[in-house]
């Protein structure tokens, strides 16, 4: 049987550790995933957009206004933009997932640049191709920023 | 008043699935949206190669290179996975701190 004071100091034990617990609970939450950023949504979207342009562009452009030379300007934009984005997304914490399909992006890109630049002209053939699978890779890194956005 | 753990710890459950169920659309709209793109696209390679419009090894390479994509496509499952599961975490943190909070403001 506990005594007065004894109660006192024990009910004053639970209401410490209590306030602990509070203390421990309001500095924890779990983080799996990198803060969502704004900026960087915008970034993907508008290099997905150049990349489309690009595509696109030459499609439409007779055959013998496909080579490469007269593009090779628009291809450094787009790859300064996958760049930027990777370099970004390197220094971000707990971005790993995203870094690979930022890298994959990155290198294909530069694979089909370098099609270009060795054959000087695609088919259109060709370039359907490269442009869907381009989008393809877009799609991913795109979906990924926007579901950070849902992260609580 | 008292800190029922039973209560707190049914509640962190329901706060736990309501956060899985509710992150599911997420995984499923581009699950699915990843898997019609792709049948569109080798719909596609096949297509132009049975034209003869992209040679054999050119639809070789690509072909291949559908396999990077659904790797980039399986990260960000991945991404969005570990969003419900961060959600689901930090739901149910949330009803206990809660639970905890209203003892202490009754103490």
């Amino acid at each position: 049987m506990l005594l007065k004071g004894q109660r006192i100091q024990v009910s004053f034990q639970k209401f410490v550790s209590l306030i602990m617990l509070t203390m421990v609970l309001n500095s924890c939450s779990i983080h799996l995933v990198p803060q969502y950023n704004a900026d960087m949504e915008e970034q993907i979207k508008n290099g997905a957009k150049m990349s489309d342009r690009l595509y696109l562009q030459m499609l439409v452009a007779a055959p013998d206004s496909k080579y490469f030379s007269l593009y090779e300007n628009k291809y450094l934009d787009v790859q300064v933009e996958i760049n930027s984005i990777l370099f970004q997304d390197e220094i971000r914490p707990k971005a790993n997932d995203i870094i690979v399909s930022v890298q994959k992006l990155r290198d294909y890109f530069a694979k089909a640049m370098e099609d270009h630049r060795n054959k000087k002209s695609l088919s259109n053939g060709e370039l359907i191709i490269y442009h869907e699978q381009l989008q393809a890779f877009w799609k991913p890194v795109l979906i990924e920023e926007l579901a950070l956005k849902k992260a609580k | 008043m008292d800190f029922n753990i039973d209560e707190v710890l049914a509640q962190m459950l329901a706060a736990v699935q309501g956060a899985v169920q509710e992150n599911w659309d997420m995984v499923k709209g581009p699950a699915s949206s990843f898997l019609q793109s792709r049948r569109l696209r080798l719909d596609l390679l096949a297509s132009l190669r049975l034209k003869n419009q992209i040679d054999e090894q050119f639809f070789e390479d690509r072909l291949n290179d559908e396999k990077d994509i659904m790797t980039s496509e399986l990260h960000a499952i991945a991404i969005i996975t570990k969003v419900t599961a961060q959600n689901a975490a930090n739901a149910a943190i949330g009803i206990l701190q809660k639970a905890v909070g209203s003892i202490i403001g009754h103490v």
